[in-house]
């Protein structure tokens, strides 16, 4: 199935607030590394999700769920790819890629799935709810859009400090009902604000399709409301999403104020790796599994003969390996000491009982 | 030194922060050309050239705190304004749930104070009136003061925003234009988390901040006339309070009220009354008391707001109470 | 050979805790792929065929059709290469287990048990009227600093509301006790003291002295004493003791002091007359009160060089002779020595005093507050008296008994004397380890 049988064809409802996106020539050599990228956030959630689905109870690997990207990477991987290191990415819970992007590596991921001592939050949270130390990403709320208003503060502070630096910030279709998101594209757009919204439109709300969540078909189309330009792309599509999210970045570098790119996806997995996410019609995920950004990527890269099953199937080795190692050392971190519980509220000496 | 009143010791700890430190900048509804709707920051958009150190902002409570947490992690130092503290539930969830969790979830400082205008007796009823302060020290994350003199306008705000963490600082509106006083030029600082005795006693000590430090002493002078010497705390800083000068306090009278104009259910009367019994039961003489506001919402006339308030009268009746029947 | 791993029983959602097996799609024998649905579970939520988390040899069923397993539990075991093994332990997806099914390794590191709850000490006996007179926590906290006891903290009057002892009361009454220190109460003159004698110093009591001095003025201002006395025939208690006391030393490397005897003596005659073992209390607030007590600690004065000394014999209510007799010299060597600790000076619910060791024939004792009786063995004298018609010499010694006449009047008092008269006249009958 073609995307635009799913998708509405872009900026037709937008006009005149389309974001311009122009072709733009994508090198191999960025092409290949986000493929790596992609497929290095694919099996990692995939081990994730293993490791959930049937770790027992009695000794559990991970702390809590995984709350996977899983078919929807391609947004992640492209916003990701757009941006400068310094640039800041004010990320939601599905973009695991962003984070592999800056620096994170498995070892560190699974210790904090493991919320075991060496974690980036030192077992106080887990999961997807962390920001390791200088890669000007933001620890992720449970309260969805949230760090979309911190994202303010971010390009706020690029404007006050007269950078070029930019605030990317992701957030869910489902987040895009929450007051804080209008507040903060209004208050983005008021203040010329460097800052690129992205919404990963995958079409559930946990149980709630989309349908049920708006009356609109393209949430692209509020930046109008916000005098943002706005776009939609095929969010399983990397290249398409790297492009739009480029030419979002170049307009915020250029004191132009922020952009709105609704990425189209699907969550072909549960909420998270806790839900079967039976609610949801099987022709619908087989459709979407169809689409696979990790299939279409390759499957263009072939095309311009970047890459082969050959590559393929020896990179997918290499990051197995790589995983295999992970596991162990993150298996053998030991449990956060128990002193952490009650340390780090603050700066200074406050009492905690 | 320089007289001036509460409001112009905000302003000119604003003004010297902004001058000393670069980072700093004030933003917030109406806060800009119009000078706040109190006239607190009068003059400094003209003074610092309007944004980006002075600059008003949509009436979005929410995206005003979520600026704060984004500059404050991009290495400024915000300040911002939110107009009447009741107007905080818009902004609960940046302010709670990222802003009091960040540090301790990911180990980054928030350095940010939030100026919000607090407390009643003004007759301006249910939404302009309240004091919050047991919400904050509730969530875990916050510094919150509470100055009642122009010198400790000045030298909390400036301690507000040198601190790494976030200060939630309460500006009783009522103080405003009605205290003057003597405050220090240029800058200095009121250490966060000291509190202050502002009247020595040896029968009973009064443990209370804001505005109801006049209405305290105002009772203790009254209760002089009676024999009785009461000792007057302003703990100046709410959280985390001066425990140390309390207890030590009440070790020499043995007998304590804690008095606010925050409710008193659920207040942080209790919490101090609580600390206190556990902290120092055997140098009590008597039940610790609170006097504090009833548990409604705050009725805007006078009449009602009377009864609602703490007022000199119950604070003389609960004194009167521990030191004749005990 | 490869490794067992036990297949467990899936939770496919947080609030499954059990499922049945419905059917198994695999068979013993045969090999399964990872995610190869193995086996048809049925749980709260669903009825599906459970891809298998492990790869291997499907080598026993542990749980047939129709039967149920908890979450996390075996339902088979599988047979697989022991790297794979390895990882499937490491991430919790696979339980160690033999071929047969059985646990092989600690399934965990086994838990901290949380520390055992203790049973919380059981309470110290109150003295009387502890939970029943209201002492504010500070008066308790300032009675301690000035070393005044929770019993002497009862005796001071109340001036606050409902009679309730003020600050105030405190000083005051801590002023009285230490000339010179503390402030007096308002309007109370001070102590007015005649000049010394020409010649003469003052000097200030030790604080032993003191003490006894403070102890004594209490139990004569709130106890009206009262007296009895017999006469006791010791003459064949002193035979008996002259002839058993070279074996005893022998025997239990102690003195047999006459100290034992009149010890057990009066334990008989406590459990006789239990009423003398109690404390007779009057709280600040008017309210009396009786303290009774389960045990029997029998204080013994002794004189030392640095003053009276009272160790106390702990539990005499269930000792026998031979217990007391060692006991009791053990604690008096250890009074001369000034050895005792403060748990051995304390506690006594009645005090055996031992004048005639002083040589006293004759006595009056002052009871030591708050106890109910003291006895005093005076010293053995012979004198003439009739026995069996015929004047006759016999060792005689006075036992006389000061006592609280709030509580115990004659009938107790004489009756705790002629008992243990009665039991030392008559050695043979409760002497015979002595003998």
């Amino acid at each position: 199935m073609e995307g635009r049988a799913i998708m509405r064809e872009k900026g037709d409802v937008m006009s005149p607030w389309s974001l311009q996106v122009p072709e733009k020539k994508i090198s191999q050599h960025d092409a290949c590394a986000m493929y790596t990228l992609l497929l290095r956030t694919r099996l990692f959630e995939d081990e994730i999700y293993y490791i959930c689905a049937n770790q027992t109870p009695q000794h559990p690997f991970i702390v809590g769920k995984g709350y996977l990207s899983t078919g929807q990477e391609a947004i992640s991987v492209g916003c990701a790819y757009a941006l400068a290191p310094d640039d800041w990415f004010a990320q939601s819970h599905r973009d695991m890629a962003a984070h592999f992007h800056r620096g994170l590596t498995f070892v560190e991921a699974l210790y904090q799935y493991r919320c075991t001592t060496s974690s980036p939050t030192h077992g106080r949270d887990g999961n997807v709810h962390f920001a390791k130390e200088g890669t000007h990403m933001v620890g992720f709320t449970s309260h969805m859009g949230q760090n979309v208003a911190v994202a303010l503060g971010l390009a706020w502070a690029q404007r006050y400090r007269k950078t070029d630096r930019v605030a990317l910030a992701t957030f869910g279709e489902g987040a895009a009902q929450q007051g804080i998101i209008h507040e903060s594209m209004n208050y983005a757009a008021t203040f010329q604000l460097p800052m690129i919204f992205v919404i990963n439109n995958n079409r559930w709300a946990i149980s709630v399709p989309v349908q049920e969540q708006t009356s609109i078909e393209d949430l692209a189309i509020r930046g109008a409301a916000y005098h943002i330009p706005a776009t939609v792309v095929d969010g399983n599509d990397t290249v398409a999403v790297y492009r739009a999210a480029t030419a979002a970045v170049a307009l915020a570098r250029a004191g132009r104020g922020p952009s709105l790119i609704e990425c189209k996806t699907m969550r072909v997995m549960g909420h998270g790796t806790h839900d079967p996410a039976t609610y949801v019609p099987a022709d619908e995920k087989t459709a979407w599994r169809a689409r696979d950004p990790v299939v279409l990527l390759k499957r263009v890269l072939c095309e311009r003969g970047w890459w082969s099953d050959e590559r393929d199937t020896a990179l997918r080795a290499e990051i197995r390996a790589e995983l295999d190692t992970a596991v162990d050392v993150a298996g053998n971190d030991p449990p956060p000491d128990p002193r952490m519980a009650v340390q780090d509220v603050f700066s200074t000496p406050v009492p905690v009982e | 030194m320089s007289e001036m009143n509460y409001m112009e010791a905000i302003r000119d700890g604003l003004r010297v922060a902004m001058k000393a430190d670069e980072r700093v900048y004030i933003f917030g509804e109406d806060l800009g050309p119009y000078g706040g709707v109190f006239g607190v920051t009068k003059g400094l958009f003209e003074e610092f050239g309007g944004p980006p150190r002075v600059r008003n902002t949509p009436l979005s409570e929410g995206a005003i705190i979520g600026e704060a947490i984004g500059a404050a992690l991009a290495g400024l130092r915000p300040v911002p304004e939110i107009q009447f503290s009741d107007f905080i539930t818009c902004a609960m969830t940046p302010l709670i749930d990222v802003m009091g969790t960040y540090r301790y979830r990911f180990g980054t400082n928030i350095p940010v104070t939030i100026r919000m205008p607090s407390g009643g007796g003004m007759s301006i009823g249910p939404f302009h009136s309240k004091s919050l302060e047991a919400w904050f020290v509730h969530s875990p994350g916050f510094k919150v003061v509470m100055p009642s003199t122009p010198r400790d306008a000045k030298g909390l705000l400036l301690a507000a925003i040198e601190d790494p963490d976030p200060v939630l600082y309460l500006e009783h509106k009522r103080l405003y234009n009605r205290v003057h006083g003597e405050v220090e030029d240029g800058y200095f600082t009121v250490p966060l988390g000291e509190g202050l005795v502002k009247r020595e006693g040896k029968d009973l000590t009064v443990v209370t901040y804001g505005d109801m430090v006049y209405t305290v002493l105002e009772a203790a002078t009254q209760l002089e006339g009676e024999g009785y010497d009461i000792e007057v705390i302003d703990l100046r800083t709410i959280w985390p309070y001066d425990e140390a000068l309390v207890n030590a306090s009440i070790a020499k009278t043995n007998r304590v009220i804690v008095v606010h104009e925050a409710a008193k259910i659920g207040g942080f009367g209790g919490e101090i009354v609580a600390r206190i019994n556990e902290q120092c039961f055997a140098s009590l003489a008597a039940p610790p008391l609170r006097v504090a506001a009833k548990h409604t919402p705050p009725p805007s006339h006078p009449v009602l707001e009377r009864i609602f308030l703490p007022q000199v009268e119950d604070v003389v009746a609960a004194a009167r109470k521990l030191l004749t029947e005990y | 050979m490869g490794t067992f791993v036990g297949l467990p029983m899936p939770q496919p959602g947080e609030t499954i805790t059990e499922g049945t097996v419905v059917r198994w799609i695999k068979e013993v024998g045969d090999t399964v792929a990872e995610q190869e649905p193995v086996v048809e579970l049925e749980t709260a939520k669903a009825v599906y065929e459970y891809g298998s988390p492990i790869a291997g040899t499907l080598v026993k069923i542990l749980v047939d059709a129709g039967g149920e397993q908890q979450v996390g539990e075996p339902l088979a075991v599988l047979e697989c290469q022991e790297s794979a093994a390895k990882k499937y332990f490491r991430l919790g997806v696979g339980i160690p287990l033999d071929a047969e099914g059985r646990t092989v390794a600690p399934a965990a590191p086994p838990m901290t048990k949380a520390s055992r709850a203790t049973t919380p000490e059981s309470r110290t006996a109150t003295t009387a009227g502890e939970e029943r007179t209201f002492l504010p926590p500070f008066i308790r906290t300032l009675a301690a600093e000035h070393g005044i006891g929770e019993v002497m903290l009862r005796t001071i009057p109340g001036t606050g509301a409902d009679g309730r002892l003020t600050k105030g009361d405190l000083l005051r009454y801590v002023a009285q006790q230490r000339p010179g220190e503390g402030t007096p109460a308002k309007g109370t003159a001070r102590a007015n003291l005649p000049p010394p004698l020409q010649g003469s110093q003052r000097v200030e009591p030790t604080p032993l002295r003191r003490r006894i001095a403070g102890n004594m003025i209490l139990a004569t201002q709130q106890i009206p004493h009262a007296g009895s006395a017999v006469d006791v025939d010791m003459t064949d208690l002193l035979a008996l003791r002259e002839r058993g006391k070279a074996g005893f030393a022998k025997r239990h490397g102690a003195n047999l002091r006459l100290a034992p005897f009149f010890l057990f003596a009066v334990r008989e005659g406590l459990h006789r007359y239990p009423v003398c073992n109690n404390f007779y209390f009057i709280g600040a607030d008017g309210r009396h009160w009786i303290e009774e007590h389960p045990f029997i600690n029998l204080g013994m004065a002794v004189g030392t060089d640095k003053g009276l000394i009272v160790p106390v014999l702990k539990g005499a209510e269930a000792k026998d002779f031979l217990t007391i007799a060692k006991e009791s010299d053990a604690l008096m060597q250890k009074a001369m020595a000034g050895k005792l600790t403060p748990d051995e000076l304390s506690g006594a619910t009645v005090t055996v005093n031992n004048p005639g060791a002083l040589g006293s024939i004759h006595g009056h004792q002052i009871l030591p507050y708050p106890q109910a009786v003291i006895l005093g063995f005076q010293a053995i004298c012979e004198l003439p008296r009739y026995v069996a018609g015929h004047c006759v010499p016999r060792q005689i010694m006075e036992l006389s008994i000061s006592f609280d006449h709030r509580l115990v009047d004659g009938v107790e008092a004489v009756g705790l004397i002629t008992t243990c008269k009665a039991i030392l006249e008559h050695p043979g009958e409760s002497f015979t380890e002595a003998a």
